[in-house]
């Protein structure tokens, strides 16, 4: 179970803030229940999922979570396209984003990066790897965000 | 001929090509500022002025509304796909439509981006040239086979 966390009020009396949720979107059953535990030991979040592209999208806007976890090959839409589709709402474009792939060549990490997403871990995973990173891309602001974007894109005009 | 030349001109200047198809004034207003100077930009109104557009002469980037008073930005999505040469024309779709059947149903017909309206200008400029760079990435991997 993800832990609580408490937090001062102006009033000094304690309040117990909500977990945060982490979205985690993989078509590959295994790779969640080890995400899901990863994170659940961490102890921060609460963890909800999908199983592909679409219907990771349905729970990103019904549930509102606090970061997504994604892998990029999945039915139906991948992960490239989720991230674009975060992105390019302003609704949710400083949504956190991280995607968690098998795909590991430097172009599939540069497509991620210039999609959008925070951070791109490569599978197979370390659990502590993945924890500091959901708690590093939950710091980042949406100025930061913006800045790195802006960097990114520039880069563009140099091809 | 005067066609030519302009033609010619055109491709002596290095900038970018944008094709943008929509038939709101003042969204066209709204793109124009956003890509400023750093594009060619052409607009037009309808998805098959857009098609002959791309068929005669290939754009570095087609930027489309959904809906368009003649055909539609899927429709239009599609038709690029299969047109010559056209395969890896970065696309991206730039609408109001902001439900996740829309986003599904624009990257299922072609769309490589999709952008949702009210247009955030520096979001925007940003995203046009990281898409540019991502389909320049795309292309030599297709290409491969990969």
């Amino acid at each position: 179970m993800a832990g609580q966390v408490v937090e001062g009020t102006n009033d000094g009396i304690s309040a117990v803030a909500p977990p945060k949720k982490v979205l985690v979107i993989d078509d590959n059953h295994t790779i969640v229940e080890l995400i899901r535990h990863a994170v659940q030991m961490h102890g921060k979040f609460n963890v909800i999922v999908a199983y592909d592209g679409v219907q990771g999208l349905e729970q990103f806007y019904s549930e509102h979570p606090d970061c997504v976890i994604v892998d990029v090959k999945m039915p139906r839409m991948d992960g490239y396209q989720v991230v674009r589709c975060i992105r390019g709402d302003s609704a949710s474009a400083h949504t956190p984003l991280i995607i968690l792939s098998a795909m590991v060549e430097e172009d599939d990490q540069l497509t991620g990066l210039l999609s959008g997403v925070d951070e791109y871990l490569a599978k197979p995973f370390k659990p502590s790897v993945l924890c500091a990173t959901l708690d590093r891309v939950m710091q980042i602001t949406p100025e930061e965000r913006e800045r790195r974007m802006t960097q990114l894109a520039s880069g563009a005009q140099d091809q | 001929m005067a066609a030519d030349r302009i033609i010619d001109e055109s491709r002596q200047d290095r900038r970018l090509r944008v094709l943008v198809v929509d038939d709101s004034p003042s969204e066209r207003e709204l793109v124009h500022k956003a890509l400023g100077d750093e594009y060619q930009v052409r607009f037009v109104s309808g998805a098959s002025e857009a098609l002959d557009v791309v068929r005669k002469d290939i754009p570095d980037l087609l930027v489309s509304e959904v809906d368009l008073p003649e055909g539609s930005g899927l429709s239009l999505c599609e038709a690029v796909r299969t047109s010559p040469g056209a395969r890896y024309l970065p696309i991206m779709l730039l609408t109001s439509r902001a439900s996740i059947h829309d986003k599904v149903a624009g990257f299922q017909a072609g769309a490589d981006d999709y952008v949702v309206k009210p247009l955030d200008m520096r979001l925007f400029n940003a995203r046009v040239r990281l898409l540019y760079r991502i389909k320049g990435l795309e292309k030599p991997r297709r290409e491969l086979g990969a």
